[in-house]
């Protein structure tokens, strides 16, 4: 559930990540796609963070 | 093993961790004093500032000194670590990298390794853990103590605050349910 939930998150995240690497590519670094890059790394530092409490407690501190 | 040794291996790590979440509390304070072509001006800026905290108490001064970023006031530009963009913005992604992977090899290392006394070892991975999330805030977030930061930092606080009160307030309820619920007779209850 916790796993899956996060996995989840990265996957919407990676779907955006394409997303902004195609508008970078096509429409450059324009200032509506640099607004939309700072949500993303908003966004992605976000799960980032998650990240670490779900290794700490599923990986390390659940196998224990 | 002795014990002494098996307290030491305890205290390592966690003094490891309390180290680097020192280290980048102290970094801004610290770095306008290590730089030394900057001292002369800090101190005098340091002076000018003793002389307004000596001076008599005047409310709309101190707010300006308040509001004032010391930088900008004592004319060179120090930065929180993380909010330096300006200068170099990948040399900010690497170190906050490098303090990530070090501090995420430490934590699977300690769990992996039976190089530190085995009680400790929760106490230690939530220590690291804490620590990387503050590299990440810094680094990734560019979340700083600076004076243009104070709107984000209490954001993060007043976010901090609604999620303790929500899982905590969640928790509190579900443990009395039991003792808040009407006499059930077996006959009634399912």
């Amino acid at each position: 559930m916790l796993v899956g939930l996060h996995g989840l998150h990265v996957a919407v995240g990676l779907f955006w990540l394409g997303i902004m690497m195609l508008q970078a590519a096509t429409l450059g670094f324009r200032a509506m796609v640099r607004r939309r890059l700072l949500c993303f790394s908003l966004f992605w530092h976000a799960i980032d963070i998650v990240w670490i409490g779900v290794f700490t407690t599923v990986y390390l501190l659940g196998s224990r | 093993m002795g014990r002494a040794s098996s307290a030491f291996r305890f205290a390592a790590p966690v003094l490891l961790g309390l180290a680097v979440l020192l280290r980048l509390v102290l970094r801004p304070v610290l770095r306008p004093v290590l730089r030394l072509p900057a001292a002369g001006r800090d101190r005098a800026a340091a002076a000018a500032a003793g002389a307004a905290a000596a001076a008599p108490p005047d409310p709309e001064a101190s707010r300006d000194a308040m509001s004032q970023d010391p930088a900008a006031a004592s004319g060179h530009t120090d930065k929180a670590p993380g909010a330096d963009e300006a200068d170099d913005p990948l040399h900010s992604y690497l170190v906050g990298f490098a303090l990530a992977c070090g501090l995420t090899l430490a934590s699977f290392g300690l769990a992996n390794t039976g190089l530190i006394w085995e009680p400790a070892i929760p106490v230690v991975l939530m220590v690291l853990a804490v620590a990387q999330m503050g590299v990440h805030l810094v680094f990734f977030l560019h979340l700083g103590s600076g004076p243009d930061q104070t709107n984000n930092v209490m954001a993060l606080a007043f976010g901090l605050l609604i999620v303790a009160l929500v899982l905590v307030g969640s928790l509190w309820i579900m443990a009395h349910l039991n003792g808040t619920m009407m006499p059930m007779s077996p006959r009634l209850g399912g």
